[in-house]
Order: structure tokens, then sequence, then C-alpha cells
């Protein structure tokens, strides 16, 4: 049995599938993000009988349930291409790995590259670098959030092509920047 | 490809999991593996799995859960060599909290959305886990089942109750909400969690695995355990529990996830 596991830690038979199968329910639930579930914020869950402050009952099965758009997450095994290393700040000493494409920096775990320790972080994409794999180039690219993003020192404003040593800088964080994949090695 | 865990301390972790939606109209489990291939990472920070069981309506839950499970596998893959593994299952639950909270907020359902989750580290000074919920992590061993974590349920705190007699044994069993959680993440502050400080060694020949509650509730611990030892390999054990869980047709079936780790001698040349 020929098992590899995908990019979320699942193990399948690739002999059988040719994408994850434990990732292909991936529900984002694009819409529901900014709606309330109807009658649920004063339906709340039973008393327990037994005073259990931190109570809530299971989830209960919702026959009625809305169904959202659903994405494909993506399956393939996405290798490193290179990292950043925290050499200042709240999480100075741990390094992040870059993968392929497009990683977002920020302060939510749910981040590529989560800068957890620094609350000056924005929460979701302050900024992001992107690995292109044509061209074998990385990229800083400014975030969507109101964060600023610098690159040695200089504001960053549109995508600004990294190369190695240079220092990013978030927040109250400042990453180096060290490429794996460059003219000498690539991923086929 | 191999896809086994080779540690560093003699023993080989060859891993399988399995899932089913059961008879739910979606998956609310998630489950994960850290990555074999980080042989480094290995030396200190062994393998990592874990469950992780999602509430909450919509597909919340099971956003819930693949929240959970993303952040922890991502906070366990930055313990640095100095940190104890305790330390760093602490920091990974944490996280997992945080990005649960985040999304229950952004989605208006703060405390109505959260996810159980068991996470159990194969590491060189022994076994680790860091429990919060009801999801269960069993060993198989010399021909018994043994459950190390302590689930967070209401039982359990009827059955103290009963043990000072308190409260009746029958009163106990037929409280309707003896399966709730007392403690999960994405409340804030975890109320509860289960986690040693020291690892629990293994040996050659041992199974652990780590399950929801779909798997539990439909099979008895002696079918488990049977199913388990029974099969050839981890994830014909995994593939076979979850079978035999559907084969019950359980009329609502929940959600059943579940991982099986089974360790061997590394062979030596």
């Amino acid at each position: 049995m020929a098992m590899i596991r995908c990019s979320h830690g699942h193990f399948y038979d690739a002999a059988k599938h040719t994408s994850c199968p434990y990732c292909g329910v991936g529900a984002d639930a694009v819409e529901g993000k900014t709606r309330r579930v109807p009658d649920h914020a004063g339906a709340g869950a039973p008393a327990p009988a037994v005073a259990a402050p931190s109570a809530v009952a299971a989830a209960p099965a919702d026959p009625g349930v809305t169904r959202a758009v659903f994405r494909d997450a993506s399956s393939a095994t996405s290798p490193v291409v290179g990292w950043l290393v925290c050499v200042g700040g709240p999480d100075k000493g741990r390094d992040f790995r870059i993968h392929g494409e497009k990683n977002f920096i920020g302060r939510s775990p749910a981040m590529d590259i989560a800068l957890t320790g620094d609350d000056s972080v924005s929460r979701d994409k302050h900024a992001s670098v992107a690995y292109d794999p044509r061209q074998r180039a990385f990229w800083l690219l400014p975030g969507e959030a109101s964060g600023l993003v610098y690159l040695n020192e200089q504001l960053v404003n549109t995508p600004t092509k990294l190369t190695s040593r240079d220092i990013v800088e978030v927040g109250k964080s400042k990453l180096m920047f060290w490429p794996f994949c460059d003219d000498k090695f690539h991923w086929e | 490809m191999t896809t086994n865990f080779i540690g560093s301390d003699g023993f080989v972790y060859a891993p399988g999991n399995a899932q089913d939606v059961g008879k739910r109209e979606d998956q609310q489990d998630s489950f994960g593996f850290s990555d074999p291939r980080d042989t480094t990472f290995m030396t200190h920070g062994g393998m990592l799995a874990l469950v992780a069981d999602g509430m909450g309506g919509m597909a919340h839950g099971g956003e819930a859960s693949r929240l959970a499970v993303r952040a922890f596998l991502r906070q366990y893959a930055s313990k640095q060599l100095g940190e104890s593994i305790p330390q760093a299952l602490g920091r990974a639950v944490e996280a997992a909290d945080r990005s649960v909270v985040e999304f229950a907020e952004s989605v208006g359902l703060a405390r109505d959305v959260g996810s159980t989750l068991v996470a159990a580290a194969f590491t060189p000074s022994g076994l680790y886990w860091m429990s919060v919920g009801d999801s269960a992590l069993y060993l198989c061993r010399d021909g018994s089942l043994t459950q190390l974590n302590h689930p967070h349920t209401l039982s359990a705190r009827l059955a103290e109750l009963v043990k000072r007699g308190d409260m009746s044994p029958e009163d106990a069993a037929i409280d309707p909400d003896r399966d709730a959680l007392t403690s999960y993440v994405g409340a804030g502050p975890i109320a509860e969690i289960d986690s040693p400080g020291e690892g629990f060694v293994l040996k050659a020949g041992d199974t652990v695995i780590l399950c929801s509650d779909g798997l539990y509730r439909a099979l008895s611990h002696e079918e488990i355990l049977r199913i388990a030892i029974g099969a050839a390999d981890p994830q014909e054990a995994a593939d076979a529990l979850v079978a035999s869980t559907l084969a019950r047709e359980l009329p609502h079936q929940d959600n059943v996830t579940v991982l099986c780790i089974r360790v061997t001698e590394k062979e030596t040349k």
C-alpha cells in the first residue's frame, strides 16, 4: 500500500485516491461566516442537572443545516522552499517554513506564518511571502490588514523581490529571509 | 514512499487513519499527523497525532475542529530543542483554543462553537498527551485495552457525586446530560486539561488508538481491542474499526474518526 501524507497531515492510499479523501469535504462556510444561525442566539443548551458552569451540550445533528459553499482544499504535499527566521520580537528564535505560492503572515494560528506572540501584528494577512516556481523567485507582498510591512526598513507598498538575508518587519517582529529553492536547486 | 515515523528511541511508529461521516449531514471531526519526513524534529518532538471533534451548527463544528487541528499541528511543529514536551503541547492547545475562539467570534457564535481535542506525542521520552473533551486515547497492550486520558464529561463529575454518596448510581446513569462536555477548546480559557507531566513508557507491540466518540459509543472496549489487534497493520485496524462501527447501523451514528499507531522495534542490521 503506497500511503502518502497530504499537507494537512492525513494518510491515504495513493493507489486508490488521486487526492486526499479526508480533505475533500473542507467546508469554508463562506456565507455562514457573516451570518448568525437562525434561532440559535436565544435557544441555548438545556441547563445540566448538576451545576457545571462550563458544561455545554454536545451539538445535536441539525437536519435543517444550511449548505455552504464548498472549497476544494489543496491536498497536494507542498514542500518547503525557504524559511523566515524570527531574529527580533516576541517569537525571536523561531523559524517558519515558506511553502509554494502565497504564505500569509499574521497573528492568528491559522496563518501560514503565525506570529502568535506578537500582539502588534494583524490577526489575518498582515503581509505575505510568495514563491514563484517559474522564476524561482520570492516576493514580499503587503497584506489586506491595516498593519504595515517593511523590507530592510523600507515600507513595502507593492510586491517586492526578496533576496537572502533580507529583513522583513511586521509589528515588533523582525524576520530574516532564507531561501531554499534557487537557481541551483528547485523541486521538480 | 514510507510513511512510518522512525523514532530516535529505537521504535518505529506506523500510522493508520480512517474516518466516516456516519448518519450526520456533515463531517465535524478532524485529525492530523505531524510530518514524518522531519527527522530532526523527531529527535526531540517525536511524532504527533491528533483528533478533534467539533460542535456547532451549520458547518461551524467542522471548521472549528479543522482550525483546532491545524493550529495545534503548526504550533507543536515550532517546538524548539530546549522546550519540554508538556510545554509545547500546552502552547499548542492554547493556539488551538485561540484559533477556535477567533473563528467563533467571527461568525457571531462566541462560546457556541467548539471542539474536543486529543493529541498524542510519541517522543524519545515516552508518550505524552493533551486531552480536552471526550475524544479518547486508548492503549492496546498484552491483550487488554486501557483508556489513558480522562474524559471531560458530566458523567465523570456525576461519578464523583456517586462516590461521595451525594447521588445514587441509578440517578447518575439516567441523567440526560451525562454526555455533555465540561471542557472543550473554543471557550476562551480551557476549563480542564488532561496532560501528564511525564512520558508514559511504550513498548514494542503496543497499539495506541485516538478516536472521536463515534467509535466508543458504537463499539465496546472488547470489540475495539479484538478488531485492533486482529488487523495486520494499523491502517487495516483503523479501516476495520470504522467499518465495524458503521456495520452497527445505529440510527444516529455520529461522525467517527480513528487513528491507530502501532509501535515496533526498529530493525537493526
